[in-house]
């Protein structure tokens, strides 16, 4: 400062706004990145390699930015600077998600099958990531340094002073943030992706404004790029990606957790209904058929009317009581309701975690309320949390909870939740789980499979399904499963050939003997490396015998 | 349909025993006693014939290609292994050796001495194959066009990021 220079405004007077700014940046910082990886999950899912290549560039985005700031703050206005930074971090955000599909289908091929899939989850989504998010987060980056400079410039505040304050003040807005956009922004029906970033668009405007206005000089440039952001709200679009070749969309949801589509294939005649989740790849959470029953090869889910044919061909009788953990649209409890043995009580309680996935279940998938309250859906429910909570034991638990679209959820796979699982079943019940895979050799089957066995132990039942990227698991409490080739293995009818068929010879199923020590517990838990393990090595397994 | 009745036929014209349980076992979806009889079999066309109708219901395509490969070392033009192992190339989704497969079954189409309309059917699964296989080997190359794009994006932005931070850390503002 020279002689010339006005005298220094009252800092206390004129300064607290700046603080507010710093809190809005922060703000704005937490709430593009928690919801980058909302944009990317259609495209790439939304695993923890994409959560991590978000945050490394984040990260880097704000170390770049804080270097320009740093640079621009040199400059006789550092307000005016500010301003400019901030208006264009407005327009980057607010159309951000229009940009989303023209990025992203650069970097996908149309039909990308899973099992090719792990080279582009990493390049892919960093790529995108890149493209998209590192210019807002250099922007947003740039405001702290500037923030200082204008409060040290403008009174008695030292920089180390000014600089803890605006850091302060930028990750309380970062807290808050954070809250807002996971628990009030993303799953509220008026805002959803799009317009949060919209919104995050037009307060970053705002700050411009407020840094304009405090400007001595003032560029007309700034202002007009702050108008660019106020069409955002009604005009950004989340690019998705079309829903497959003879898809049709029927409906869509965004709910707290992911992206939730209903799309309909009618190439095979029937009409089959598939729930889609974030899906980027040929696979799907839930499926629906017009009658109830078996849903034939390839899907999974049929095998979780296995248990009650075996348990009432060994006589048992009397109720049958499943519990379904990661309940999705309903397809479990529409199987069992048309493939178990006539003369079945079936009572059915779902876990389900989204509750947009239920409501898109009750519309689209006939998941329908029982009066007789044999049927209970309990929706916004943790399985685990549920397994806890809920009374009753059970003749059957199935596990079909996957989050991601290929991740196991960590605390779903331990021994100490299998523990818990099998406190749940009457003596003799059964647990079947649905785990995806490549071969029974792929790490994640037999990590799954020899966790489970360790948990109960007892020798877990691996069934490959045909014509399915899918292995399913089947132990018992106190008892032992059936046995190729004995007596307890055979169902009679059509339903035994439909679900039996070809797993008695070799390549058709294992049995896992409990370890010593299981892979998965709560406190060392590889699953996550274990699946992007499973997906770099998919293309070679799938080539080797089962 | 018609080539499964035509081998059948001929399997049961001119041998018995093992390989009539092994084709009575496959009409029964009883896998695992058309195996058993199979392998005692001893032509091992037959048995590898036999055995691949077998893995194709169990889906349990690597297995399949095995045994189509050996039955393909004694009878090297034969069209139902060729067929077979093209399809379980093809559910493995591996173009490349689809196609491989694929020509071979074109050429020994052509060598054959079948007449229509077995020969127009032949002819048009050969065509269906070959578009499999191709538009199969078209999204390889372009995943890996995407992979290659990806690859080179990401690390050019973040070597010119890190350069940018080295560089500007080390001048200092006038």
């Amino acid at each position: 400062m020279t002689l010339s220079d006005p005298a220094p405004a009252d800092v206390r007077g004129r300064g607290r706004w700046l603080f507010v700014v710093a809190a809005l940046a922060g703000a704005c910082t937490m709430g593009v990145e928690i919801a980058a990886v909302r944009v990317l999950a259609p495209w790439f899912g939304a695993s923890l390699i994409v959560w991590t290549n978000v945050l490394e560039v984040i990260l880097l985005g704000l170390a770049l930015g804080y270097l320009l700031g740093g640079r621009l703050s040199a400059a006789r206005e550092p307000l005016v600077r500010l301003a400019a930074i901030l208006a264009l971090g407005a327009v980057f955000t607010a159309w951000l998600p229009s940009l989303a599909r023209p990025v992203c289908e650069l970097f996908v091929p149309a039909e990308l099958a899973l099992h090719d899939a792990a080279p582009l989850l990493l390049w892919g989504s960093l790529a995108s990531a890149l493209v998209l998010f590192l210019a807002p987060a250099v922007v947003l980056g740039a405001a702290g340094p500037l923030l200082v400079e204008e409060l040290s410039r403008r009174g008695s505040l030292s920089a180390g002073t000014a600089g803890g304050r605006v850091l302060a003040a930028s990750t309380i807005g970062s807290v808050v943030g954070a809250f807002a956009t996971s628990h009030a922004a993303l799953p509220h029906p008026a805002l959803g992706l799009a317009r949060t970033f919209a919104l995050v668009g037009i307060l970053l405007a705002a700050c411009a404004a407020a840094a304009w206005l405090g400007a001595r000089r003032r560029s007309a440039g700034v202002g007009g790029l702050a108008l660019l952001v106020l069409p955002a709200p009604f005009a950004t679009r989340l690019g998705l990606p079309e829903p497959g070749p003879g898809l049709r969309e029927l409906a869509s949801a965004e709910s707290r957790y992911q992206l939730v589509r209903v799309v309909e294939d009618t190439r095979h005649g029937e009409p089959l209904r598939y729930l889609q989740v974030n899906e980027g790849f040929d696979s799907y959470q839930s499926v629906w058929r017009e009658r109830p029953g078996l849903l034939g090869e390839g899907f999974y889910y049929d095998d979780f009317a296995l248990p009650a044919w075996w348990w009432r061909w060994s006589g048992e009788r009397g109720p049958f009581r499943v519990l379904v953990l990661g309940f999705g649209a309903g397809t479990v409890g529409r199987v069992l309701e048309g493939a178990l043995p006539d003369g079945t009580e079936l009572e059915l309680v779902g876990v389900e975690i989204d509750p947009a996935v239920v409501a898109l279940g009750r519309e689209h998938f006939g998941l329908r309320a029982d009066s007789a309250g044999r049927r209970t859906v309990h929706d916004d429910a943790d399985a685990r949390f549920a397994l806890r909570a809920l009374e009753g034991s059970f003749e059957q638990v199935v596990l079909d909870a996957y989050a991601n679209q290929v991740e196991i959820p960590p605390h779903l796979a331990t021994a100490e939740f299998f523990g818990e699982v099998r406190e749940r079943l009457v003596s003799g019940g059964w647990l079947i789980a649905n785990v995806g895979g490549f071969g029974f050799d792929d790490p994640v089957v037999l990590a799954m499979s020899e966790t489970a066995a360790f948990a109960f132990d007892r020798d877990v039942l691996v069934l490959r399904v045909r014509s399915a990227r899918n292995y399913t698991m089947v132990v018992r409490r106190d008892a032992d499963v059936p046995r190729v080739g004995t007596p307890e293995w055979g169902i009679p009818g059509a339903v035994g050939e439909a679900l039996l068929l070809g797993r008695d010879i070799e390549g058709g199923s294992v049995l896992v003997n409990p370890p010593d020590r299981p892979p998965i517990t709560d406190d060392r838990n590889p699953i996550e490396s274990l699946q992007i393990r499973s997906l770099r090595e998919a293309r070679e397994r799938i080539r080797r015998a089962p | 349909m018609l080539l499964e009745v035509v081998l059948s036929a001929y399997l049961l014209a001119v041998e018995g025993g093992a390989e009539q349980r092994a084709l009575e076992a496959l009409e029964a979806n009883d896998l695992g006693g058309a195996l058993a009889a199979a392998r005692e079999v001893s032509d091992p066309f037959t048995r590898a014939t036999l055995e691949c109708r077998a893995y194709h219901v169990a889906r349990d395509f690597p297995r399949l290609l095995r045994s189509a490969e050996t039955g393909l070392e004694h009878r090297p033009q034969d069209l139902v292994l060729l067929w077979r192992a093209a399809s379980a190339e093809l559910w493995l989704q591996d173009g490349v050796r689809a196609s491989l497969f694929v020509e071979r079954l074109a050429e020994a189409l052509s060598a054959s001495s079948l007449v229509e309309p077995e020969r127009s059917a032949w002819e048009t699964n050969v065509s269906s194959f070959t578009e499999q296989a191709d538009a199969l080997r078209a999204s390889a190359r372009s995943t890996e066009r995407s992979v290659t794009r990806a690859r080179v994006v990401s690390l050019a932005i973040v070597a010119g990021g890190l350069l940018v931070l080295v560089i500007g850390g080390r001048r200092t503002p006038e």
